[in-house]
């Protein structure tokens, strides 16, 4: 019997994504540096993200991404711009989106995210890595469980994206091509948080 | 305003250009033989997706059957969430009703995710002639709406073009194409995202089909590989989503069944990377989705199918699984059968949505009824058995000319006892001998194909003159 874990971790591999397993010994922060420090496009130094309440606490992001030559943008940043500014000039041009996840599901290699006043799915599409902070405890082991739970809540939310593994087509020739409209790069962030 | 476009040439010609067209033979061969593969792994290694399709397409087939009350509460839905359902009975009530949302709102660009459905009202035409920029953002479809033509495979809507084709299109028609220096695939499939980009940001309206819509929840589920209906969902302020009658599915649960069963059975993935779920427009507190969201539900002939007696097709959830193992789909792609839907689901609903007299020649002609399609079917459709009612209905309707049924009838007479059959191999062997290739039913049949030559002494004949040696031995 595989742990939910290892099975998501095997699943999401296979669909092109990429795992690190962060461990509470080494710090959430450090982790989460080394993540940033290899997917950040210099030539676009800015990084978006909205925390649903999930993320590891006492993570200095803004400090944090300064370090590695980077700009942080969260919620509140980009309240004071109108939806179409923060979404054209900021997240559009972001190198990283990160975000956490309503759950995720083993057996298919999925990240479930919900749109909400906290989330935001653009961080999750526009920039081309998307980083996922996922909470072990939010993963089940297939994806049937996880429907179950979005529906268990009473009314379903507006807007319910499951992403499994990058943007990719085979439109052309049959080839496989990773990052056609979303993000080449999905690197889920799991811990005991 | 016809209800399914279809083109106007013959099937001879359609077909003929299909054989020769050697970039569109290699292409389908190796894209077909991808997806049966991929497909048939997928069940084998996921037990979990097998059990789940039996259960599907039981219950698919119930809410077909019992529809109405079914859409009455998904309208119920999704008019409660803030949304807003129309339902269209034919191709121009779709266009009518969305132009005039989109000139309530004074949009001006719209962009698209990909959708049978808009295809087969023409969307994009009736939209354009009114003055509004449409823009096709999954790659294959943006592809063949920059080079003005139709799908030819419902998943890979550009299977027939190679990458020096795609490389030459973008060059001729796109601005600023001068950078699309090189023809490999990923650079080309770069080229597309930078261009498309702009066009998702700018856009005020989006335009989605829809894989499903639950009446429990009013929720429509939409299912892409690229990301690209997300954008369309999330980014514009209205965002309309057009969606057929049989989309519809009973409640949550019976959404779960079938929600993996279009990637197992289509691309032999266990879920798309994509699959988002509408069921209501942005809240006040919400920072994504449409402000507004309208729900068009399209009849165009599928309330007719519902009542006569084809109606276990309008189970079909679109995978394409049997156009891929179909030997007709394979020889010659989805335009030899002048319709946007192709293979063994075309041949069936494409007469029964756009008449008989239009598309009657495709159950009469791309059928070998082999039975490779009802084996592939997730949904256990009885496609070979519909079409060969539907050549019957097509028979009976519209009359061969009188010289090619009497061959037929001939022929059919002949081969009904076990001498004539013999005595047929043994005229073949003296056409042969005297290259009679141009006479008959054969004259047509043997232009595109190789004739296999017939045995000296067939299997049969060999196995007679062995019985009366050991018998006289
Ligand atoms: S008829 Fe069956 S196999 Fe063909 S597209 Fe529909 S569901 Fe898939």
């Amino acid at each position: 019997m595989h742990e939910p874990v290892d099975l998501f971790t095997t699943q999401w591999r296979l669909l092109g994504g990429e795992v690190v397993l962060a461990d509470a010994a080494v710090g959430w922060s450090h982790t989460i540096e080394d993540v940033l420090a290899g997917v950040i496009d210099p030539a676009f130094p800015t990084v978006v993200g909205f925390d649903t309440g999930d993320w590891p606490k006492d993570v200095p992001w803004s400090a944090l991404c300064e370090t590695i030559g980077a700009r942080f943008y969260d919620r509140h940043d980009l309240d004071v711009l109108s939806r179409q500014e923060a979404l054209q000039d900021i997240v559009a041009h972001a190198s990283v989106g990160v975000t956490g996840a309503a759950w995720a599901a083993a057996d298919t290699g999925t990240v479930a995210l919900y749109a909400s006043a906290q989330t935001s799915l653009s961080a999750s599409l526009l920039p081309p890595t998307h980083v996922v902070l996922l909470p072990k405890r939010r993963i089940y082991a297939t994806l049937a469980e996880g429907l179950r739970a979005v529906h268990a809540q009473g009314a379903v939310p507006h807007l319910v994206k499951l992403i499994s593994g990058p943007s990719m087509t085979a439109d052309i020739e049959g080839q496989l091509v990773v990052g056609v409209h979303g993000p080449r790069r999905v690197v889920t962030v799991i811990g005991d948080w | 305003m016809e209800r399914l476009p279809h083109d106007p040439r013959p099937w001879p010609a359609r077909r003929d250009e299909a054989l020769h067209d050697p970039v569109l033979q290699a292409t389908l061969r190796r894209v077909t033989h991808r997806l049966n593969t991929a497909r048939i792994q997928a069940y084998q290694n996921y037990p979990a997706g097998a059990e789940a399709r039996e259960r599907a397409k039981h219950r698919k087939r119930e809410a077909v059957r019992e529809w109405e009350p079914l859409l009455a509460q998904a309208e119920q839905q999704i008019t409660a969430h803030g949304g807003q359902v129309f339902r269209a009975a034919t191709p121009g009530d779709v266009g009518a009703y969305i132009k005039k949302v989109a000139q309530e709102h004074g949009v001006q660009r719209i962009i698209k995710s990909k959708s049978m459905a808009t295809e087969e009202v023409q969307l994009n035409a009736q939209l354009e002639a009114t003055g509004f920029a449409v823009r096709e953002t999954d790659l294959g479809e943006y592809i063949i709406q920059l080079a003005h033509e139709k799908p030819s495979h419902i998943l890979a809507p550009a299977a027939h073009k190679n990458r020096q084709q795609i490389q030459a299109l973008f060059r001729e028609t796109v601005a600023d194409a001068h950078d699309v220096v090189s023809d490999d695939i990923p650079g080309l499939t770069q080229f597309a995202r930078q261009k498309l980009r702009q066009d998702f940001l700018s856009a005020d309206m989006g335009i989605t089909g829809g894989n499903f819509l639950v009446a429990e929840t009013g929720t429509v589920v939409v299912i892409t590989n690229e990301g690209n209906a997300d954008m369309v969902t999330t980014l514009p302020r209205i965002l309309i989503s057009l969606v057929g009658l049989e989309k519809i599915v009973q409640d949550w649960d019976a959404l779960i069944d079938i929600i993996q069963q279009p990637a197992l059975s289509g691309v032999g993935q266990r879920l798309s990377s994509y699959t988002t779920m509408i069921s209501g427009p942005r809240g006040p507190e919400s920072w994504e989705g449409p402000d507004e969201w309208h729900v068009v539900l399209l009849d165009n002939g599928r309330q007719a199918i519902h009542d006569g007696p084809y109606q276990d097709v309008l189970a079909c959830i679109r995978c394409g699984a049997c156009l891929n193992v179909c030997p007709v789909f394979q020889q010659v792609g989805g335009h030899g059968y002048g319709s946007v839907y192709s293979g063994p689901i075309g041949t069936v609903i494409s007469p029964l949505i756009g008449g008989m007299q239009t598309f009657g020649e495709l159950p009469r002609y791309l059928c070998t009824v082999c039975y490779a399609c009802q084996e592939a079917c997730p949904m256990d459709i009885p496609l070979p058995e519909q079409i060969i009612g539907l050549r019957s209905q097509a028979v009976a309707e519209d009359r061969e000319p009188a010289a090619v049924r009497t061959q037929y009838r001939l022929w059919g007479q002949a081969w009904s006892t076990v001498h004539g059959y013999r005595r047929s191999v043994q005229a073949a062997r003296i056409a042969q001998r005297l290259a009679l290739r141009h006479v008959g039913l054969a004259a047509g049949w043997l232009k595109t194909r190789k004739m296999p030559p017939v045995a000296a002494r067939t299997f049969l004949e060999g196995w007679a003159h062995e019985q009366r040696r050991r018998r006289r031995a």
